[in-house]
């Protein structure tokens, strides 16, 4: 039988990992015009992966054995062609959050007093590599993976609140 | 008759369960390289015995927001299959405790 639970859990987590997508992201747009002396603020990225549950609850031993009538058959979810089957519905999470290799831009500023007093920069700022545009894209598609986990969750409860109701009549 | 009905329905129930946590899955996964989304698919088996075929598939996306947009809408979409077979229940249930009574008179 499955875990009916197991919907809450896999939505829950994308929501969780989105949330930390979200803060990467504004703290990237936070950090774009942050100056400094020596090296610069790096815009970081987060890489999520898959994340397996429990494994009883990642497997899906669906159905099972009916008596009676005409319907005795075993019934199953072919999930294992390819022995898949633990890996059939997995949650998610936050494996890194790496930083972007990109080079600083250097902006001449001699009266700021974070310029360079010497050296092949003297007189010059360091200021992150941030692409806003690309950054909002992304924090759109993070607040729209948001909504599709929300929309899991929802969807789950509906079902959760439609089984009960059959128990009731 | 019935037995079949309600055995035939509740499966259908169960594999709406189960593809509300892969499409789950799918959502949660949108953004995670390499990842590809899957769906379960029924058809019907044309076995008497076990007339239903329901298989995991890879669906064919390109881009997150793509699986984004698939998983939402494939989501809604068990929802409403699942409450038409909440209430296909209901109303088994129904008209197994109405013969029932009518039995006891």
């Amino acid at each position: 039988m499955i875990d009916p639970s197991l919907a809450f859990d896999i939505a829950a987590s994308g929501m969780a990992a989105q949330r930390a997508n979200m803060n990467v992201i504004a703290e990237n747009l936070a950090n774009a015009d942050t100056t400094s002396a020596g090296a610069p603020y790096r815009t970081r990225t987060a890489v999520f992966e898959p994340a397996s549950l429990d494994d009883d609850e990642t497997s899906f031993p669906i159905g099972g054995s009916f008596g009676g009538g005409s319907f005795g058959g075993e019934f199953a979810i072919d999930f294992d062609s390819d022995g898949a089957t633990q890996d059939a519905a997995q949650g998610v999470r936050l494996a890194d959050i790496v930083d972007n290799p990109a080079a600083a831009q250097y902006r001449f500023d001699p009266t700021n007093p974070l310029a360079a007093k010497s050296g092949t920069h003297r007189g010059y700022v360091a200021e992150p590599y941030v692409d806003p545009i690309a950054q909002m894209i992304g924090l759109i598609t993070a607040g729209r993976a948001y909504d599709a986990d929300v929309a899991a969750l929802q969807g789950a409860k509906q079902m959760d609140v439609e089984a009960d109701d059959i128990d009731r009549s | 008759m019935s037995e079949f009905g309600f055995a035939a329905v509740e499966e259908g129930l169960r594999i709406g369960r189960a593809r509300a946590a892969v499409l789950a899955a799918d959502a949660a996964n949108a953004l995670t390289p390499g990842f590809a989304a899957q769906d379960v698919v029924t058809s019907p088996s044309g076995d008497a015995a076990s007339p239903f075929s329901a298989t995991l598939r890879e669906v064919s996306m390109h881009g997150s927001a793509s699986v984004l947009e698939y998983s939402m809408g494939a989501t809604a979409k068990n929802g409403v299959s699942y409450r038409a077979l909440a209430d296909q229940e209901r109303a088994m249930v129904r008209e197994f405790k109405t013969v029932a009574e009518e039995a006891r008179r």
